[in-house]
């Protein structure tokens, strides 16, 4: 089983597949050929429900999202369930709704932290840089505001930021069977 | 017969001064866009004659260059046309000016007289460049949103404030916190939402498939949610529309503006006129003929009033607009469908029901009845 990607329906990513993915050549990355791109991406949305879907968060939601931590950092008032259900019901609108007893969890990765991803339905990138997430041989550089619903059964590894860095990622995981 | 004193009075007056536009919408309903033709001064001195002699001018009006895109013609044609009106109107009648534009041509010389004159400005935009792009083109296909989005930051640099219309299609309904988005942006404080409507040479609409209604109420609701949420909120003529409806309840022998005539006047380059829906000057029927019915040169409102053309469409309208009323549960607060809508779409006036009735009217004002009882729940 291998990774396939695309857009989810109802969403707009700007920007190209081959900004985005990163295949392995010898001991580094590159963007990948027109024939693995071809194999890895889908063009029509929604031909193949399990694959990787990427999706984008609007800007009105980010800026509620650092609002509710800065809130949370200065009175310990951030609501982040409100906000997690808003989120939520975003998703439901754009007809790609969470699994139901799934439950959103803030991840601040630092450099040395590994993110737990086995239970993982899609994460979010709430930062301001790219986050990548990696499987065997192959990379998606999940931009700011980006999020991926995954594939069940093929978990990525979340590669740590750089040094003095934090990747801030809302995950949202399925919840107990 | 009908006399001049019972049509009237005059509320908006829509000059066409070319049918030319610099874009080529794959929407647009006008059917004579690539014509550069233009207005001649002596054919709006005409006009502006016609108008103040004619009796229909008895309240404050406003006069709206629409049609193709006003701005193909230079802001010096306008502030010869301001100089213009100002001696003929003689009611005393204040009259504002209002500019429907697409932006793509607002330089220093616009905004300069635009703020001098105290014109108003609508801007069409469509949202983001994915929704934009994809129906308001140039006339090579390319792309508008950058140029609309330089002349916008243009009037925002000049303290010009502006509304937007947006045209909704079947794909802006997946996208309301998108398009929600690009307003904030862009700063804009004022939206209305037309839809992609069945008029003239545009024969099909992709809000006329099944299961689209569900669809526009979820948007429009979604969209209003974060609308009403926002600081300061962003206003939406809809609901404002609705809202203004469910508080001054309208009178139920109220027409709206379209369904009376001469209430609009719609004059083209060549001094041709009509009434009614604007977007029915330039377009003939079989059984009515030409919809234009005089011109500002050799026609006065009275001879207009008595020519079967006239009387024909006069009937047939206000028959449409009684059906509304004893068919309609909306009518108390819309007043009669527009009578341009029905007959594109049912091919006659004497009818009721069109798409811009259950999108543009009934869903719209469903929304806000909900989002207004809601508020009041929590109040």
């Amino acid at each position: 089983m291998k990774a396939l990607f695309a857009v989810a329906p109802n969403f707009h990513c700007s920007g190209s597949w081959k900004d985005r993915l990163l295949v392995a050549e010898g001991s580094g990355w590159c963007a990948p050929h027109d024939d693995e791109l071809a194999s890895l991406t889908l063009t029509k949305p929604g031909s193949d429900p399990a694959c990787c879907c990427l999706f984008s968060v609007p800007a009105h939601m980010r800026n509620r999202f650092w609002a509710m931590l800065n809130e949370e950092a200065a009175e310990g008032t951030g609501d982040f369930d409100k906000f997690s259900e808003d989120l939520a019901n975003f998703l439901t609108f754009k007809e790609l709704p969470p699994p139901k007893d799934s439950v959103s969890e803030l991840l601040i990765q630092s450099p040395d932290g590994k993110v737990e991803t086995g239970d993982v339905w899609a994460l979010i990138n709430f930062g301001e840089e790219p986050v990548l997430l990696t499987w065997p041989q192959l990379q998606l550089r999940l931009g700011p505001a980006e999020g991926c619903r995954m594939t069940v059964g093929l978990p990525p590894n979340v590669v740590p930021p750089p040094k003095d860095e934090l990747n801030v990622l809302l995950a949202i995981r399925l919840g107990p069977a | 017969m009908t006399s001049a004193g019972q049509v009237g009075p005059l509320e908006l007056l829509v000059i066409q001064p070319t049918p030319f536009c610099n874009l080529d919408c794959s929407y647009c309903y006008l059917p004579d866009r690539s014509n550069k033709r233009k207005m001649t001064l002596e054919t709006l001195e005409k006009t502006f004659n016609w108008v103040f002699s004619s009796g229909l001018v008895r309240q404050p009006f406003t006069l709206l260059w629409h049609a193709g895109e006003p701005m193909v013609l230079p802001a010096s044609f306008y502030e010869q046309a301001t100089l213009k009106l100002e001696p003929c109107n003689v009611s005393g009648f204040e009259v504002t000016q209002s500019f429907q534009t697409n932006a793509t041509l607002v330089n220093d010389a616009w905004c300069e007289f635009i703020r001098r004159r105290s014109i108003q400005v609508g801007v069409s935009v469509d949202g983001p460049d994915f929704l934009n792009d994809r129906h308001r083109v140039t006339r090579k296909g390319g792309g508008t949103l950058e140029n609309v989005l330089r002349g916008m930051r243009m009037l925002r640099d000049h303290h010009i404030p502006f509304d937007v219309i947006t045209v909704l299609t079947s794909t802006s309904l997946d996208y309301p916190d998108e398009l929600f988005d690009f307003y904030i942006e862009h700063a804009v404080t004022s939206v209305a939402f037309n839809v992609e409507e069945i008029e003239g040479p545009h024969v099909t609409s992709s809000l006329s498939g099944s299961g689209i209604e569900p669809r526009f109420r979820q948007f429009y609701s979604r969209f209003m949610d974060l609308a009403l949420a926002s600081d300061p909120p962003l206003r939406v003529r809809e609901f404002d529309s609705a809202y203004n409806s469910i508080s001054h309840h309208q009178q139920p022998d109220t027409r709206t503006q379209e369904c009376r005539p001469f209430a609009i006047l719609n004059v083209d380059y060549e001094g041709n006129f009509s009434t009614y829906s604007p977007e029915l000057l330039g377009l003939t029927s079989p059984r009515h003929g030409s919809f234009a019915l005089g011109n500002v040169a050799r026609d006065t409102l009275e001879s207009v009033l008595a020519i079967p053309r006239f009387v024909v469409l006069d009937d047939e309208i206000r028959r449409g607009v009684d059906m509304c009323q004893k068919t309609c549960r909306y009518f108390p607060f819309c007043g009669g469908g527009p009578p341009g809508n029905k007959f594109f779409e049912n091919g006659d006036f004497a009818t009721t029901e069109t798409l811009s009735c259950r999108l543009h009217k009934k869903a719209t004002f469903d929304v806000a009845l909900d989002k207004l009882e809601q508020m009041k729940a929590v109040m």
